[in-house]
């Protein structure tokens, strides 16, 4: 497992100031993307392709959900899937159901100063082990894809916020899909924190409104990628099916 | 729910205001529930947006919705044929009369039975996709949904062409019209409102427009008349009519309540549903006015001062669909009760 101790601390120490203001409201997706298609909402405002792109996701997490309720462990799925992996997140969904922990699909975490939405992101699948909570992400990459720590670092902030009691946060992503890579989890203790963690995501806000971004940036991570007009049009490869799902 | 557009002037207006509200207040608008929300509690102002409620009640009432607006476009073509502004005595007469045999040869092609089956499936699939789903305790996705499809195929025998004739029972003009309600003057920014008026119909008595609501309740029991909400929805809705330029008064409008008795406290499960409708009319909507410009104005000050209230509702915090999810529900577990089970006699 992975710690994110070093880069919470290189976010923790800079100074707060109002430029997270600039952002808001905004979600984990579009805060951190790199593409400036994204940024501006040129692409997510075509909600309809974005909905027809997320179809397989849905049948995905419908699969999921029939395990945790019917309590089997086999799991309805096409052979582009790989099950296995897939196999030991439905256990933990089984147990779960048998011991009636924790577990929540497609949930969304988020964070709000009075009436101003600040921060959302979605994550697959939130289930609860012992005393750890786990923010599962289901990669549906075709092969391995570099995962962006600072994205994970900031779910696990969001969750900090909405799970504010003693359990400390695990984020777990598995590629499910035939030969696409291994799984990777990453950890930030809670005991770790050196200040509530509201004020380092607006820290982490405030310096993504510095960063460069241009567009067709991070195509093959982005969801947008089956019908986005700037990756047709300016950049001269194919379209890697929607991963990594964000809302 | 069908969508229907605004027409592009005003949906420019609409996200402009919408815009600079959200810029400033963190609002981007508002709607009759959101609205009635914020005043009872911010947290369930918050909650809505982030989760699903599949609560079996209101999931029937839209799918009855989803089959009335069905229905209701069908017969829109009959009212865009004439010009509905200049109908009066004998020609309102004789369009009323035709709206008839044309509803007549409308239902005869219309299986609502299909319709009521096909409507549980969508949004049975919706539910599948989003937010994610708060279902009733015990209940995940597979039990939820073969619930509904149980209740629905019961109500398909139970919900005649003769009910569905008598909510449409006026020419329809329109049906999920989006409305939106400016608040203060184009150079404030405020927070608008938006809403779907059900239908909006032709009185056949004075050949003006009425706004028609359609409430469902499944206990059989009539339900008071008395809910403020119902009375500060059909005003706003009317006032932007008026706002938006579809007519130059202000209209009147109808609740049509069906109540279908499902049967839930008999031993065994009926096998048809006995259902009854009630009819409401406001004819005076003006004279809520000042009330209801109050309720607007203290929105406005709640969100622009960042006021939240917690917990605020009357019916306390135990029936909230969003109790589990909340930081700052009271519940009235820790009541210590002495004495009989007498009324408070105040």
């Amino acid at each position: 497992m992975k710690s994110l101790t070093k880069l919470y601390k290189e976010y923790a120490q800079l100074p707060l100031t109002d430029d997270w203001k600039e952002l808001i409201p905004t979600s984990v997706f579009v805060a951190l993307t790199k593409c400036a298609a994204v940024r501006k909402n040129e692409i997510a405002a075509m909600s309809k392709a974005f909905r027809e792109s997320f179809a397989k996701k849905d049948e995905l997490m419908a699969a999921l959900r029939e395990v945790f309720e019917s309590g089997e462990t086999s799991i309805d799925l096409g052979e582009e899937y790989d099950l296995e992996k897939i196999k030991k997140l439905c256990v933990v969904l089984n147990n779960n159901k048998l011991i009636g922990l924790l577990t929540r699909f497609n949930p969304k975490l988020s964070f709000h100063e009075g009436f101003f939405s600040v921060l959302t992101g979605t994550v697959d699948v939130i289930t609860r082990d012992n005393d750890v909570v786990n923010l599962w992400r289901l990669s549906r990459a075709k092969s391995q894809t570099e995962t962006d720590e600072l994205s994970v670092l900031v779910y696990i902030l969001l969750a900090y916020i909405s799970y504010s009691d003693e359990w400390d946060i695990v984020f777990k992503k598995i590629p499910v899909m035939v030969n696409s890579g291994k799984e990777e989890s990453w950890h930030l203790e809670r005991k770790e924190l050196t200040e509530d963690p509201r004020v380092t995501l607006k820290k982490i806000l405030g310096s993504l409104l510095k960063t460069q971004r241009d567009k067709g940036k991070d195509c093959a991570c982005c969801i947008h990628a089956p019908y986005c007009k700037v990756l047709t049009e300016d950049v001269q490869h194919e379209a890697e099916e929607a991963v990594d799902a964000d809302m | 729910m069908t969508t229907k557009v605004l027409n592009s002037k005003l949906a420019a207006a609409y996200a402009k205001a919408g815009t600079a509200a959200l810029k400033k207040f963190g609002v981007h608008h508002l709607s009759k529930s959101s609205a009635e929300n914020l005043l009872e509690c911010a947290n369930k102002f918050h909650l809505k947006s982030l989760y699903n409620i599949a609560k079996p009640q209101m999931f029937l009432g839209n799918i009855v919705h989803g089959v009335l607006e069905k229905a209701a476009d069908s017969l829109v073509p009959y009212s865009e044929k004439v010009n509905v502004k200049t109908l009066e005595g004998e020609s309102l007469k004789k369009f009323i009369a035709g709206y008839s045999d044309f509803k007549t040869e409308v239902f005869s092609k219309l299986n609502f039975s299909q319709l009521l089956i096909e409507q549980a499936q969508d949004q049975l699939a919706d539910l599948t996709c989003g937010r994610e789903v708060l279902y009733p305790e015990g209940m995940g996705y597979g039990t939820f949904a073969a619930n509904i499809l149980a209740t629905v195929e019961t109500m398909t025998k139970s919900l005649t062409k003769e009910h569905w004739s008598e909510l449409l029972d006026c020419p329809v003009l329109s049906s999920e019209m989006p409305v939106i309600y400016f608040t203060g003057s184009p150079n404030e920014v405020k927070i608008p409102y938006l809403g779907y008026a059900d239908m909006l119909m032709l009185d056949p008595e004075t050949g003006k427009v009425k706004i028609v609501d359609l409430k469902t309740a499944f206990s059989g029991q009539s339900q008071t008349w008395n809910n403020v909400g119902y009375k500060f929805q059909l005003w706003l809705y009317a006032q932007a009519l008026k706002q938006m330029g579809y007519v130059d008064y202000t209209v009147t409008a109808e609740i049509k309540k069906v109540l279908i008795d499902l049967g839930l406290k008999r031993k065994n499960k009926p096998t048809t549903y006995t259902i009854k409708t009630e009819v409401g009319r406001l004819t005076n909507l003006d004279s809520y006015n000042e009330r209801f410009q109050h309720t607007l104005d203290y929105a406005q000050r709640i969100i622009e001062n960042g006021i939240q209230v917690f917990a605020n509702s009357s019916y306390g915090c135990g029936s909230c669909e969003y109790k589990d999810m909340c930081d700052e529900k009271i519940l009235n577990d820790d009541w210590v009760i002495e004495g009989g089970a007498n009324e408070e006699s105040d």
